[in-house]
């Protein structure tokens, strides 16, 4: 029993150290340089305009959209 | 600033989808017969066509050939644009496609033929083994090479991921490949029992990890986000998703080994660091889900979305599943029942296969110029593999469950409910043809997408993708960080004072132990905050630092990824010599060693274990409890993953030697309701004894304590066994014993066969021969090959 309190005591130590670390360092800025990094996938210029959905078909899409 | 086109190489990328889409064909077909196989015995069509040599052909081909080949095409294509650089060498990479090829051509042309090291993923034989590490050896300098050229300074996550597969992989399969050869075909691991048990879980559970997931996260980072055309929900998740998954993935290889004979703390490691992966593994999924944040209504058109939305969400629940399993009462039930096969393929299909699915679509029309051939067939594939993987998969999970309570129910009156193995088995069969039609409907779904994407292919032309990128000088990229910035920094530094911190609460007594867990963390969290609170605006923070310096990042990812692996199996490995010299097994006899291998290259393995677990259920079936010392000498380890068939370690003088001829000559004349492949081949198939001296001799080399006069007569040893044997069947049901080497209308047994050396060593198992191990006598003459006994 002595040791289930202890294992409580220090998974409940752990979960709020972790939540509170992930806090300050968000708050602080630590990560702030990965929002350009986010964007790295979708600065591609050469990605051809081209799509997997049928033209007829993005067409019924955007009508549909419109409607909502 | 200068610019400067960059054409990439996407010729390589086509080269490796093809081959992943037609290896799939065949991996998935293979998949589909062994499950015909199982429900239906007479599809064992012959002895390279049984289950027992398919199964591993199955598993390579489809972890190897599809998935292999589909993340090096999502690594090839991601790499280059996310570090605006050309692979660096075009004939690496060119020979990294012919020699991956090259393999999964050795083992198409080994597996069915039985050269096999047993052990599971890890199957191919040393020369082939050999092959993988030199062409993975390519892959990554020029995959290292590409990091150097790079344009785009800081590395995205999806290359964090690549990186980890790059460095675990090699350290795994270089670890657990690690054996004697015996000839170019025949090798023995250098681990043997408990130990080769460790190292092999820590491989296969890493394969999982570091094959079928890091590198198909790191795809997810770089494909999702483009299908949906907005970035990664949280880009701070993902660095504690990849840190987290790359730390604790590594440790929790023990999980496959609970209520085994392995030591207690390495089970305890192994189930709570599973628990542990809950985190990192759905931070990962919801990461990816949560990016579809505002373009849920794309997956009602874009099958691309469908599949990687359908994936991600497997992934999610395999991950679920994975820890659930590595509970230890969870564990008692399922281990070695067939809700394992549901769990891998919840993974395997959906999330591997899934999010293979969705890449070709997304990549095939860009890598041929041409809109997708047809949006219709492409839903339809969804439709029909997601229904063909919730088929399986229920099938599965009732299969196993009903397996697990079978075996464990205890009759009213004491003893088993269900004594006859069979009873299970018959019980499972609706289940076996149930999953056979999932399986296939699956894949149905994947060759409708290899007509799709051939016939997109087809209807353009390869283009390959080109980029202006600037080129800058070295006084624009401003002063590099110095190796004390790096390496020395406070968050390497306060790392590894907790580490060491938790390592030295390992050698305390509990309350202590756990005091001085509750200060290193508290170290590490205050120093961290203090770093957080102490940052200077403007300057940039370690962690960005290191994301734009590949052989550090590299390093760090490798030290992480080292830490768990050298805690689990060094203990064992010191612990080894010890156990050897403290132990009262004996080796095996010269055709003892035989039989082995012909239990091996049958792949016996795949149906039967050879662990009893500490279960009353389990030691009212099979017998006591399997100790450390029963395997001690087995290199490789044949504890097996599943029974489709009882367990074997106690069936030493179980049954006569009648009873295993029989057995295996027709399995069906002992169990009406078998499903166990006839094995008639082996009593006509000769064994030339000159060969056994020098397995003996590899397998001294490994540790087995034989001497010199042992290997110097294992012949005549081996022969004069195999007679006993033969004189036995002879007497005892009338076989006829041929007077030759060959089969004859007139006889139904060769003396020097496989079939006497498989009955020999299944006699051994669980046995510990009084007189010691067998011997021919040092002054006998060779017998005549004639079958009387000497």
């Amino acid at each position: 029993m002595e040791v289930m309190t202890l294992l409580l005591f220090i998974g409940v130590v752990f979960v709020i150290g972790a939540a509170l670390a992930f806090v300050v360092n968000a708050a602080n800025g630590t990560f702030d340089h990965t929002e350009r990094l986010a964007l790295l996938p979708l600065d591609d210029p050469q990605d051809p305009p081209r799509h997997n959905v049928a033209p007829e078909q993005e067409q019924k899409n955007a009508d549909s959209t419109n409607r909502v | 600033m200068q610019t400067q086109r960059i054409e990439y190489d996407d010729r390589i990328v086509r080269a490796f989808l093809w081959a992943s889409v037609v290896f799939g064909i065949v991996g998935m077909l293979v998949g589909v017969i062994v499950a015909l196989q199982l429900a239906w015995w007479p599809a064992n069509a012959a002895p390279w066509l049984s289950f027992g040599r398919l199964r591993p052909l199955h598993t390579n081909a489809v972890i190897f050939a599809f998935v292999g080949n589909m993340l090096f095409a999502g690594v090839y294509y991601s790499t280059q644009r996310l570090t605006k650089a050309r692979m660096a060498s075009d004939k690496l990479s060119w020979f990294h496609f012919f020699g991956w090829q090259a393999i999964i051509v050795a083992a198409v042309a080994t597996l069915p033929f039985g050269i096999t090291q047993a052990k599971e993923y890890a199957e191919l034989e040393w020369p082939i083994d050999i092959a993988i590490a030199v062409v993975w050896l390519v892959f990554a300098t020029n995959y290292f090479w590409t990091l150097k050229n790079r344009r785009e300074k800081q590395l995205y996550v999806a290359l964090w991921f690549y990186i980890a597969t790059i460095v675990t992989v090699t350290i795994l399969h270089v670890v657990n490949s690690l054996a004697i050869p015996v000839n170019g075909l025949k090798s023995y691991s250098v681990f043997a029992g408990v130990q080769d048990a460790l190292v092999q879980w820590w491989y296969g559970h890493n394969a999982v990890a570091f094959f079928l997931t890091t590198p198909i996260l790191g795809i997810m980072y770089y494909f999702l986000p483009k299908a949906a055309d907005r970035p990664v929900f949280s880009y701070r998740l993902s660095i504690i998703h990849f840190w987290g998954l790359v730390f604790i993935y590594i440790w929790a290889g023990p999980h496959h080994l609970l209520y085994t004979a392995l030591p207690d703390w390495a089970q305890t490691l192994g189930m709570i660091f599973s628990l542990m992966l809950w985190a990192p593994s759905w931070g990962g999924m919801l990461n990816g889900l949560l990016t579809l944040r505002g373009a849920w209504d794309k997956l009602r058109t874009d099958p691309v979305l469908k599949f990687f939305a359908a994936g991600v969400t497997f992934y999610g629940m395999a991950t679920f599943e994975g820890p659930l399993l590595s509970i230890k009462s969870v564990s008692a039930l399922a281990h070695y029942t067939d809700w394992i096969i549901g769990h891998v393929h919840a993974g395997a299909l959906g999330w591997n296969g899934f999010m293979a699915a969705g890449m070709f679509y997304w990549l095939v029309p860009r890598l041929y110029g041409k809109p997708l051939k047809s949006v219709a067939a492409a839903n339809f594939h969804f439709w029909i593999g997601t229904f063909g993987i919730l088929l399986y998969v229920t099938s599965m999970w009732t299969a196993g469950i009903t397996q697990g309570l079978m075996w464990r129910e205890m009759a009213d009156g004491g003893g088993l409910a269900y004594p006859n193995f069979i009873q299970t088995l018959v019980a499972l069969r609706p289940m076996y043809w149930m999953r056979l039609v999932g399986g296939t409907l699956y894949l149905v779904g994947f060759i409708i997408m290899a007509w799709n994407l051939f016939a997109t292919a087809r209807s353009g032309a390869p283009v390959n993708g080109e980029v202006e990128v600037a080129v800058d000088t070295p006084a624009e990229r401003g002063p590099k960080p110095t190796i004390k910035d790096l390496v020395l920094a406070p968050p390497v530094i306060v790392s590894a004072v907790v580490v060491l911190m938790i390592i030295a609460a390992g050698y305390l007594e509990v309350v202590a132990s756990l005091t001085f867990v509750v200060l290193a963390f508290a170290v590490g969290f205050f120093a961290m905050l203090l770093l957080s609170v102490s940052k200077q605006p403007g300057k940039p923070t370690w962690h960005a630092l290191i994301e734009g310096r590949s052989g550090v990042f590299t390093g760090l990812t490798l030290l992480a990824a080292l830490v768990g692996g050298v805690a689990e199996i060094v203990p064992s490995v010191i612990a080894a010599p010890e156990a050897l010299a403290s132990t009262a097994n004996v080796p095996y006899s010269a055709l003892e060693v035989e039989g082995r291998d012909v239990y091996i290259r049958e792949g016996c393995y795949t149906c039967h274990s050879q662990m009893i677990r500490p279960f009353t259920w389990e030691t009212a079936r099979y017998g006591a409890v399997s100790t450390p010392d029963d395997s001690i000498y087995d290199h490789p380890f044949q504890w097996g993953s599943r029974r489709i068939g009882p367990d074997l370690a106690r069936v030493g003088g179980k049954y006569s030697h009648t009873w295993h001829y029989r057995h295996m000559m027709n399995p069906r004349e002992i169990s009406a309701e078998s499903n166990m492949p006839p094995f008639d081949h082996l009593a006509g198939e000769a064994l030339d004894f000159a060969d056994t001296a020098a397995k003996m001799r590899a397998l001294r080399t490994v540790g087995v304590p034989y001497n010199a006069e042992q290997i110097q007569r294992s012949d005549r040893s081996a022969h004069a066994q195999a007679a006993e044997i033969a004189a036995f069947l002879a007497a005892d049901s009338g076989v006829r014993v041929c007077p030759g080497n060959e089969l004859t209308d007139a006889c139904d047994l060769v003396v020097d066969s496989r079939m006497t050396a498989v009955i020999a060593y299944l006699q051994r198992l669980g046995q510990i021969p009084a007189n010691g191990m067998y011997d021919a006598p040092a002054t006998e003459t060779v017998a005549a090959n004639t079958g009387a006994t000497p």
